[in-house]
């Protein structure tokens, strides 16, 4: 993932997280605001990918990650992806149709 | 004999279920190959699943077609190409569960089928047994809704 440098004001609180991550993680300051900013991102993309906003592919192709991994990241976040339950019904038609034929 | 054509999540699903290979010997199942590149993204971590899935490809049983793409919003590379493969080869459904894919596919009247109720097809179509089916479903039951498992369950009952 390519780095652009961008100004940001930090909250004092958040930089004293990240210089405690960073140095639990031993990483320099830098990484570890980095890092948060990631594990954020994660979380807000998943968020929109079960609210249907994006789709797992965009999410992947967001965060540089496999299809597989954003599965698991899912898992690990605790959040279940996939369709509605009108979406549900819909799919329910077409099997129904495909038995027949 | 019917025509499939699944996005990367939805092969993923299957072949972690082991519904895979059934699934391409009762129908004819194609990947554009945009998408069959997202699910080879896995064997970067030596995700079995895309390894089975590359198998299927290897012996011709899943049909890979590069597509033009034209790019919609929200949505991966590999899902555009899937809706481009699914109109190229005027199949008879798109499998996947992707609500953001799924909600353009509603929109333009497109056929789609969950992973879950792919899985009831080949139940109802005595492809594989009831228990077989239930045992899949088990096995990506993490991966997907709980009303989706739910549901897909139902129906395996014939409810």
């Amino acid at each position: 993932m390519e780095a652009v440098p961008y100004p940001l004001r930090i909250p004092e609180e958040i930089l004293t997280l990240a210089k405690l991550r960073a140095k639990e993680e031993y990483v320099d300051q830098s990484t570890a605001i980095r890092q948060l900013l990631y594990l954020g991102a994660e979380e807000y993309i998943l968020h929109l990918v079960e609210s249907g906003r994006l789709s797992i592919g965009k999410a992947a192709e967001l965060l540089h990650l496999s299809i597989q991994d954003v599965q698991r990241l899912a898992v690990k976040h605790g959040v279940r992806l996939g369709p509605t339950m009108a979406q549900q019904k819909k799919s329910a038609e077409v099997l129904h149709r495909l038995s027949r034929k | 004999m019917r025509i499939f054509v699944l996005d990367a999540d939805a092969a993923i699903k299957l072949a972690k279920a082991a519904m895979l290979d059934h699934l391409v010997s009762f129908a004819s199942c194609a990947m554009a190959k945009q998408a069959y590149d997202e699910a080879m993204r896995g064997k970067e971590k030596m995700y079995e699943d895309a390894f089975a899935i590359e198998k299927l490809a290897e012996n011709g049983r899943i049909r890979l077609s590069a597509v033009e793409v034209e790019r919609e919003e929200g949505l991966g590379l590999g899902e555009c190409a899937t809706l481009a493969l699914f109109r190229k080869m005027k199949a008879d459904a798109i499998i996947s569960d992707d609500r953001r894919f799924l909600s353009l596919l509603e929109g333009q009247e497109i056929p789609f089928m969950t992973s879950g109720d792919s899985i009831v097809l080949l139940a109802r179509k005595r492809k594989i047994s009831i228990v077989a089916a239930d045992e899949a479903l088990e096995a990506i039951r993490y991966l997907i809704r709980e009303e989706q498992y739910q549901f897909a369950k139902r129906m395996i009952g014939g409810k």
